[in-house]
């Protein structure tokens, strides 16, 4: 390695950890968190009243794939399990809480949260199926598990209407209120749903339970060693993944319209693995970043189609070639910074409750 | 009333017979080595004390109490926790959240306690970190709760995972090779920590292969070989037992019987 070409790389590096580690110190203060919350409310309230129904929906958008995101964190961040059959519990929420709502003619509310137990349900059974897998296997199992599931929704007709798919969805009703894009109803509950993910993954994480599936991941001989159920918390984190990301789900077909097998594919399963890759591997923060970025890659690549005068470039389409863009980071991220640009250690102490610390001496 | 009563045990794997027949016991407050050539076996005994792995035959007795062929978690709460050969932490967890692991048994919630962060839940979690920092601070390791236990020095991350199995409310800890990869003076440390483990009430059991630790540190030693129990006794009778010497050195009766034959 050549000293020279190395500095400008080191000098980005280190301004990138200060910054980080400022706005880390920043973050520990609960006013902080406050105003940032009230803040990010009063934008997303701004965005669905001033701008474009594009936007807004490249935010919404933003949004599901960020609660994927948030779910898939369960699995692949404290759990440590590579799984890349996301599209799964991706569509079984969407198809539960569609079936029962457009075919069978339930309210919406009620039918979301069937929608959400059903995932986590199959999320539980898939942890318990698979109990003595790791690595590699385990990994395969994933997908093939997303295979399985899209073929059983393809085939199931009765149920699931089949390849036809079900159509005339009626939009969601939250609490009496109609969602559409025109008064912003589908940004706002699907940011609410990113909230209760956030907060529930943080309850979680700083208690007994997410030092169990930490410590699983971690070393699972060990843990076992310490009192640990291995199979138990390996069980509540895929519950955890599959409620979240059949929530995300059951928002997802009443805003799309119309549901069939084919809506979700692999690639759409691989969207949040790139977003946590990316972000930062077991943090919140890292999921934000990585969605922000990830999610509308589409959108930034149209732009830049766009502005640049290159005809090559200008004929590319960038709802292909973003795919490519996932592969190159994966790669990127895997060689340079595996853990994810904010993943890793936490340089901020560890957070004590008032009343417990060091005694002095 | 011996704490912890060996009996008795085999474990085969396949064909091979891992140990054999072994008996021993160790007795409250106690330094207790066991020691062997590699692959004698001794691994594998703590492995089926601790629940590792089920015995083929005997029984192990923990404080009056059957703990054969028990769950580790029973194991863990009945008072017995290990250390390992090679250092096993949680590397990508904190030191303190090391320690808070190695108090799971002991922490009383569950996942909806946690979801709704219950009073009850905080005050548990209140009163699990304060002693977490109580341990941390007894081994000497509290400046570092904060660092992530990869980041340690070796000698430290000794000490955590022993911290970590102090944790659990062990009154009995197994000790994998505790002195491996120590420079003299590092062992001479852990040897001293050892000992004042073992004023503060602690019951210890070590599996070592160094020899100046051992014959210092232990009141008794086991001796095995290919499975079996050879010698036992203290510190200076099995220095000088004829099988011990044979087990880790060959038969010198025959070297020393052609040299004294080549002197003649």
């Amino acid at each position: 390695m050549n000293k020279k070409t190395d500095r400008p790389f080191e000098k980005v590096k280190n301004a990138f950890l200060k910054t980080e580690l400022a706005l880390s110190n920043l973050w520990t203060k609960f006013y902080v968190r406050v105003v940032v919350v009230l803040a990010a409310a009063a934008l997303i309230f701004i965005c669905s009243k001033t701008t474009s129904l594009y936007f807004q929906r490249n935010l919404i958008m933003v949004g599901f794939y960020l609660l994927l995101a948030l779910s898939l964190n369960f699995i692949q961040g404290y759990l440590g399990h590579c799984f890349i059959g996301m599209a799964g519990f991706y569509q079984i929420g969407a198809y539960a809480t569609v079936i029962l709502t457009t075919l069978h003619s339930w309210p919406y509310l009620p039918a979301v949260l069937v929608g959400c137990l059903v995932t986590m349900a199959i999320g539980m059974l898939f942890a318990l199926a698979t109990q003595r897998l790791s690595g590699t296997y385990l990994c395969a199992t994933t997908l093939a598990f997303f295979y399985v599931e899209l073929n059983l929704i393809r085939n199931w007709e009765s149920l699931t209407n089949g390849a036809v798919g079900i159509q005339k969805i009626p939009p969601a009703n939250f609490f009496g209120i109609e969602l559409s894009m025109k008064n912003g109803g589908y940004l706002y509950v699907i940011m609410l749903y990113c909230l209760i993910a956030m907060i529930v993954t943080r309850l979680i994480v700083n208690s007994k339970v997410g030092r169990a599936i930490k410590a699983v991941r971690d070393d699972s001989l060990v843990s076992t060693l310490m009192g640990v159920e291995n199979t138990k918390y390996k069980i509540i984190a895929y519950a955890f993944c599959g409620f979240f990301a059949g929530l995300a789900g059951s928002l997802y077909g009443p805003f799309v319209g119309y549901l069939k097998p084919t809506t979700f594919t692999y690639d759409m399963g691989m969207i949040p693995f790139v977003i946590i890759i990316l972000g930062g591997i077991a943090t919140i923060k890292g999921a934000i970043l990585g969605a922000v970025i990830v999610a509308p890659l589409a959108e930034y690549l149209r732009m830049l189609t766009k502005s640049v005068e290159f005809d090559w470039l200008a004929n590319l389409d960038p709802e292909q070639w973003r795919y490519v863009i996932y592969g190159i980071i994966l790669v990127v991220m895997m060689r340079f910074k595996p853990k994810g640009l904010l993943g890793g250690q936490e340089r901020t102490p560890f957070r004590l409750p008032k009343g417990v610390g060091r005694k002095e001496s | 009333m011996s704490l912890l009563e060996v009996s008795n045990v085999t474990k085969k794997f396949g064909g091979l017979v891992a140990v054999s027949d072994l008996s021993f016991e160790v007795n409250p407050g106690e330094i207790v080595s066991i020691i062997g050539p590699n692959g004698a076996g001794k691994t594998t005994v703590f492995n089926m004390i601790t629940g590792l792995y089920k015995l083929d035959g005997g029984y192990i007795k923990f404080d009056g109490q059957d703990i054969s062929n028990k769950k580790p978690r029973q194991i863990v709460e009945a008072g017995i926790s290990r250390t390992f050969q090679n250092i096993r932490l949680f590397k990508d967890m904190r030191v303190i959240e090391n320690v808070l692991v190695g108090e799971h048994t002991k922490i009383q919630y569950g996942v909806f306690g946690a979801l709704l962060n219950t009073r009850q839940k905080r005050e548990r979690e209140k009163k699990a970190l304060q002693h977490a920092i109580d341990v941390l601070e007894s081994i000497g390791l509290g400046d570092y709760i904060d660092s992530y236990a990869t980041n340690l020095a070796y000698g430290l991350q000794r000490r955590l995972e022993i911290a970590r199995a102090i944790a659990t409310g062990a009154k009995l800890l197994l000790l994998d090779e505790p002195a491996a990869g120590m420079n003299p003076q590092e062992s001479e440390d852990l040897m001293n920590f050892i000992f004042s483990l073992r004023d503060q009430g602690y019951t210890i059991l070590l599996i070592e292969h160094d020899m100046s630790v051992v014959m210092r540190i232990s009141d008794r030693i086991y001796v095995m070989d290919y499975g079996k129990k050879i010698a036992s006794g203290k510190p200076e009778e099995v220095a000088n037992n004829p099988e011990v010497i044979k087990a880790y050195l060959g038969d010198i009766s025959k070297f020393t019987d052609e040299e004294d034959e080549a002197d003649a």
